[in-house]
């Protein structure tokens, strides 16, 4: 059974929230793999989110893994403190 | 233009608007006016005159407009009854306020002699809440620079690198306003050397969770130069909307020193690479003059040293129909350059002329009036004008601006004469060129002295008469007949026709034996020399005379006259044209050229009989007009067409008024007719020439000059001193 | 992509102010003159930010924010309040309809666009 894949819109902010925690819901149940390559802001509510549906989905004892992150998500995520949903790799901008 | 300079001009405009509008709406409220949007108007009249003054430091001005300000919030709410006294105040405090301005705007600051009075006033009317709030000046003193990030280079008073630990815990309502943990979170790990801690156990599981509340809490420790102001100024804004706790530590107890940390490197790299925006805070770019040394204490936690402010304290809200009505009121407007519009009317110009050009031709060319070409024509007249009146109406503006200021004047006279006054207006919204406009003021201001000053009676001479102690006087605005009429009546005595006649007498103005009707002997008021000393009072005198004011309302083309009936009262009526840019001409023909009298100097045209005619000597005669003597002036001779004058009998004469009211007859050969001209400034095109005011294009294409009949007289009765 | 702001105010001399201070900055500036006229100019625009002031004819910043915050279109947006130091209810009742912050007037031109960076990502 492939991995299911939720990809997170560009700005998680205060409107996104409810969405997010919709799309989540559905896809309970199953190993999960976030794409938050196209991130372009990350807020705090969304993050609440976010690790909550991580720490749903231990207790469903399902895989749950961000796999892939724009520099944004990264660095929101190292900004607030929130390691544990560090990914596995971080979509590089070359031009930099 | 200096930017500045440009927005300090849109200042001193607006302040204009704002001060009318005060004043307006206090003289409204004074005529029981209780609508909540008339005060709400009032109060941000003054409000933004505050706000302005505040950005160009005037500080007289901010100084009066805060306690001015104070006292209307106090009627606004309620807790200050609006009183005739009250309002009176109010009234005497907006024309210190509009006195403020004028000398703000003249680069002056020195405060205005009443000013210290009225606050007084203001104050003791603002009462208990007022007289706490009595730090204005300080409050507007220290609004300067305080800066923001403090935290980039403070003074080294506070031990560096001792580090604090901040516990922060948003609320549900710290992101319902839009303000985002994620950026305070970044504000404060810019503030030194960072180490965020994030605790996740309120998190519920997805089942549970209120995706809009608020679950985290974050423990950040910042170490390096920074103190605790800095860190509370980062969530200046979210004050009550998270708990939040800075601790500090010892010295050098930093973070950074927990191994890999993530957050803090990030931070640091971040903080290396964010663009310093705020260079030094002791270089501030300032929109203002140079800012005094920060205020020390503004710790944002402290509750703000604030008056206590009662529940009554809500603003009504205001009822919707007034908001409606507001709407429709503030129409889509834009502003253009005047120097436009006039090119666009100089424009309309040309093409009424070259209308009237081809219209000419097709006439020549033997076309009937009902072919298609002349047809086509007709609409394109039609057209031509209706495009001129519309062009004509961008200039043309309510006369409420210039009545708008005679309120005042009359407050001022009423007080100055001690007459109860009421200054009753209409038709304030009735509109007239801009520049007709401009020159209203002065006259109208003359006329309103005259009336308050002259035409009202003593309050013991009303009360004989049985009249109000308080006398009306009214001014009123009107179109008829293509022209805009302008009234200024008092219910005062009416003209003393007797004494009027007296001194016309005294004066030599008039024969002693002269027989003249009541219209007349009321018209004497208009020559000049008619003001004598003992008609001069402070108030109206300063030299000028009614003669003053007719002849700016003629250079404006216009005619003044008068009309009274005794213990009645008087009216001054005044007709002028709704545009400078056309005007009514009378089109007659000297020695083969076309002129243009101005209509409204004819009073009438006549063909002179030989024996009227009287010769002085030289080339200066004398007409005679029903048993008095005018200057009888050869146009020809007078503009240089020709070198010896037409015989009486050859010509037409036209009687005119012209300067001052002096009389003269115009000999001109023929009478072509009458029609409108539109005007061209002649010396705009060549240059000015004596005795031609401007000149016009006429339908045959032809250049016609427009008459300067001031000149032509003063020029005429100079020589004729000489011949006589 | 340069930020937009939208500032809300019904002085001529205070918009003026504010795009000079703005335009300096580098965001891109679009005006209202009241609170009726800032709702208009959301459907046709998407600013990062809106600076209102609070007294201003047909409807004020504090209806003016209710209306923002109760939009789901625009409710993110962060608003600042442009207030004045000694009125401290007023930037009370500013943050009880939703303000995001406030900027003191008159306002220093670095600090407004400090306190802009601030509130917006």
């Amino acid at each position: 059974m492939s991995n299911t894949t939720l990809t997170l819109a560009e700005s998680l902010d205060m409107n996104a929230a409810a969405p997010l925690l919709q799309a989540l819901k559905d896809k309970r149940g199953k190993p999960l793999s976030v794409d938050a390559s196209q991130v372009r802001r990350l807020g705090g509510q969304c993050l609440q989110v976010l690790l909550s549906a991580q720490a749903t989905w231990a207790t469903d004892g399902q895989p749950f893994e961000i796999a892939e992150a724009s520099p944004e998500f990264t660095d929101g995520i190292a900004l607030m403190g929130a390691s544990q949903l560090a990914a596995q790799s971080t979509v590089q901008d070359l031009t930099q | 233009m200096d930017p500045l300079a440009a927005i300090r001009d849109t200042f001193f405009q607006e302040c204009e608007e704002q001060l009318a509008e005060l004043e307006s709406g206090l003289l409204a409220m004074e005529g029981g006016d209780q609508d909540p949007e008339t005060i709400n108007a009032v109060f941000r009249a003054v409000h933004s005159i505050k706000g302005g003054a505040g950005a160009f430091q005037l500080e007289s001005l901010i100084r009066f407009a805060h306690v001015f300000e104070t006292a209307l919030d106090e009627m606004r709410s309620g807790r200050l009854a609006a009183s005739a006294d009250v309002l009176k105040t109010m009234l005497r405090a907006a024309d210190v306020l509009a006195d403020l301005v004028s000398s703000a705007r003249a680069g002056q600051e020195g405060g205005h002699p009443q000013q210290a009075a009225l606050s007084d006033e203001l104050k003791a009317m603002s009462g208990a809440a007022g007289a706490d709030d009595d730090g204005g000046e300080e409050d507007w003193g220290d609004f300067e620079f305080q800066p923001m990030s403090a935290a980039v280079d403070l003074p080294a008073d506070t031990p560096p690198a001792r580090a604090f630990v901040v516990r922060f815990k948003p609320r549900a309502d710290l992101y319902a306003k839009a303000n985002e943990a994620a950026l305070l979170l970044r504000e404060l790990t810019r503030l030194g050397d960072s180490n965020v801690e994030l605790d996740t156990s309120e998190v519920p599981l997805l089942t549970d969770i209120d995706p809009e509340a608020a679950y985290l809490t974050w423990t950040v420790t910042v170490s390096g130069d920074t103190d605790e102001l800095a860190i509370r100024e980062v969530f200046e804004f979210v004050d009550g909307d998270c708990e939040l706790s800075v601790e500090a530590q010892g010295a050098s107890e930093g973070a950074g020193e927990t191994g890999l940390d993530i957050g803090a490197l990030l931070a640091r790299v971040q903080a290396d690479a964010i663009p310093t925006i705020e260079t030094a805070p002791d270089e501030p770019f300032e929109l203002e003059a140079p800012a005094p040394p920060p205020v020390a204490d503004l710790a944002p936690v402290a509750p703000p040293p604030l008056s206590v402010v009662s529940p009554a304290a809500e603003v009504h809200p205001e009822p919707l129909a007034a908001n409606q009505a507001r709407k429709t009121e503030a129409g889509a407007t834009i502003r253009v350059d005047l120097d436009r519009v006039d090119r666009l009317i100089d424009l309309v110009g040309e093409l009424v002329i070259n209308q009237a050009v081809l219209a000419q031709r097709v006439m020549e060319a033997g076309l009937a009036r009902a072919s298609a070409v002349a047809m086509g024509l007709d609409e394109l007249e039609q057209l031509t004008r209706e495009i001129q009146d519309s062009v004509m109406a961008i200039r043309a503006q309510p006369v409420k601006s210039v009545f708008q200021r005679m309120p005042r004047l009359v407050r001022e006279v009423a007080a100055m004469t001690g007459k109860p006054v009421r200054l009753v207006t209409e038709g304030e919204a009735t509109e007239v060129d801009k520049t007709v406009i401009e020159r209203l003021a002065d006259p109208l201001t003359h006329m309103i002295r005259n009336a308050i000053d002259h035409g009202l009676e003593s309050p013991e001479k009303r009360a004989a008469a049985g009249k109000p102690a308080e006398g009306v006087v009214k001014l009123a605005a009107m179109h008829r007949s293509g022209r805009i009429v302008i009234e200024v009546s008092d219910d005062g005595g009416g003209i003393n026709r007797e004494r009027v006649k007296g001194i016309a007498i005294e004066k030599g103005l008039i024969a002693a034996d002269a027989t003249l009707s009541d219209e007349e002997i009321d018209n004497l008021i208009f020559m000049p020399g008619f003001s004598t000393a003992a008609e001069v009072s402070d108030i109206s005198g300063r030299g000028v005379g009614m003669d003053v004011v007719r002849r700016s309302i003629q250079a404006l083309g216009g005619r003044i006259n008068i009309t009274s009936k005794p213990g009645k009262g008087s009216t001054f009526t005044m007709s002028l044209p709704l545009t400078l840019a056309v005007l009514d001409g009378m089109v007659v023909s000297v020695e083969g050229q076309t002129l243009v009298a101005p209509i409204t100097a004819i009073i009438e045209t006549l063909q002179p009989k030989a024996e009227d005619v009287h010769s002085l000597g030289g080339h200066a005669r004398v007409i005679s007009i029903r048993g008095g003597f005018v200057p009888l002036i050869d146009v020809g001779m007078a503009l240089g067409y020709r070198a010896t004058p037409l015989a009486a009998s050859d010509g037409v004469a036209l009687l005119i008024e012209g300067e001052g009211g002096a009389r003269a007859a115009l000999f001109v050969d023929a009478i072509q007719g009458q029609r409108q001209v539109v005007i061209k400034s002649l010396e705009a095109n060549y240059r000015q020439v004596p005795g031609v005011a401007a000149a016009t294009i006429l339908g045959d294409g032809r250049v016609a000059l427009i008459l300067d009949i001031d000149t032509i007289v003063a020029v005429s009765r100079g020589e004729m001193r000489k011949a006589g | 992509m340069s930020m937009t702001v939208l500032t809300v105010d019904d002085s001529r001399t205070m918009r003026e102010m504010l795009r000079l201070a703005l335009a300096d900055a580098g965001f891109r500036v679009v005006q209202a003159e009241d609170g009726i006229h800032g709702l208009e100019v959301l459907q046709a625009e998407a600013p990062q930010v809106i600076v209102t002031d609070i007294n201003m004819p047909r409807m004020d910043g504090f209806g003016f924010i209710e209306e923002v915050r109760g939009d789901p279109k625009h409710r993110a947006i962060p608003i600042l309040v442009l207030t004045t130091e000694s009125d401290a209810e007023k930037k009370n009742r500013a943050r009880m309809a939703g303000a995001t912050g406030w900027i003191v007037k008159p306002f220093n031109p670095d600090k407004l666009v400090d306190a802009i960076r601030r509130v917006a990502a």
